[in-house]
């Protein structure tokens, strides 16, 4: 593999397809889980870059940029699978449970019985096979559409949270109340479908 | 907005559904001192939530293993039309 020009102010589109367009897709997959939306979004990527190949002043690597811009497309895709007017935690998903579901309110927000975490430990695991990381697939894509993204760069860039909220354009409380139900639903969904208890 | 109260969290009134949220929360943002107090106490009383946070920690380390071992690809196909792309958008 070619060395690429991150060390001046030029771009080369010709390369751009066999240095970065995995890196793009997995980028992109990750955080919408669909494959057709993935490469899609990659397509339109490379030609916004293209039209913005002027705006480039080399203060970024090649790949930044580009990721950059596959980051805005990302988001405007949120954007769009969100229905208007909705605030960013009634998201147009039906099948997030809501907090009801795992706590009870009257009990002062104890775990409901059927909810509670089982124990792990009793049953005999191999979490590292191609069957776990399909089900680990299967879990996010229950989520809402922004809440994976939001999940995803939350737990890969160790995020700072400021910055997550400011990528996806929520208040912190906001955040963490995302990060909370995310975490509460793959939780449930591995313990249901992957360890079968 | 349905949500936590944030900063609100009494220890008369603190139950599972702060617990997990404050074990969320701790991952990426410093608790103060009495929200790291209630979590700490609630944990010693709760098994339930105990295995919340052990789990979630399990959780992530997968999720991270997770993105380690993809071997995700686009097609030949599909690069060579991609390519295709760049070079017909290029042309200026």
């Amino acid at each position: 593999m070619e060395k690429t020009l991150n060390n001046q102010n030029s771009l080369d589109p010709s390369k751009w397809v066999e240095l970065y367009s995995d890196y793009l897709y997995r980028f992109a997959y990750y955080r919408v889980n669909n494959d057709e939306l993935a490469q899609d979004l990659v397509q339109d990527c490379f030609l916004a870059a293209l039209k913005a190949v002027e705006t480039y002043k080399g203060q970024a690597s090649e790949k930044t940029w580009l990721v950059s811009i596959l980051k805005n497309k990302i988001i405007d895709h949120y954007k769009k699978a969100s229905t208007r007017n909705e605030s960013p935690l009634q998201l147009s998903s039906y099948t997030a449970p809501s907090y009801d579901y795992f706590f009870d309110k009257e009990a002062k927000g104890h775990w409901q019985s059927d909810t509670k975490p089982k124990d792990w430990a009793v049953t005999e695991n191999n979490f590292d096979t191609k069957e776990f990381y399909k089900t680990l697939e299967n879990c996010l894509a229950e989520l809402p559409e922004k809440w994976k993204g939001v999940f995803t760069m939350s737990l890969l860039h160790d995020a700072d949270s400021k910055l997550v909220c400011k990528e996806f354009d929520l208040s912190s409380s906001n955040f963490w109340v995302i990060m909370h139900r995310a975490k509460l639903q793959m939780r449930a969904c591995l313990e249901k479908h992957w360890l079968k208890l | 907005m349905e949500g936590i109260k944030e900063h609100k969290h009494k220890w008369y009134t603190f139950g599972c559904k702060d617990a997990t949220y404050l074990t969320v929360k701790g991952e990426n943002a410093p608790l103060s001192l009495s929200e790291k107090m209630l979590l700490n106490f609630h944990l010693i009383i709760c098994k339930y939530c105990r295995r919340f946070a052990s789990q979630n920690r399990q959780i992530n380390q997968l999720f991270r293993a997770f993105y380690g071992k993809s071997d995700l690809k686009l097609s030949p196909n599909k690069k060579e039309a991609l390519n295709q792309l760049i070079t017909e958008n290029s042309k200026k």
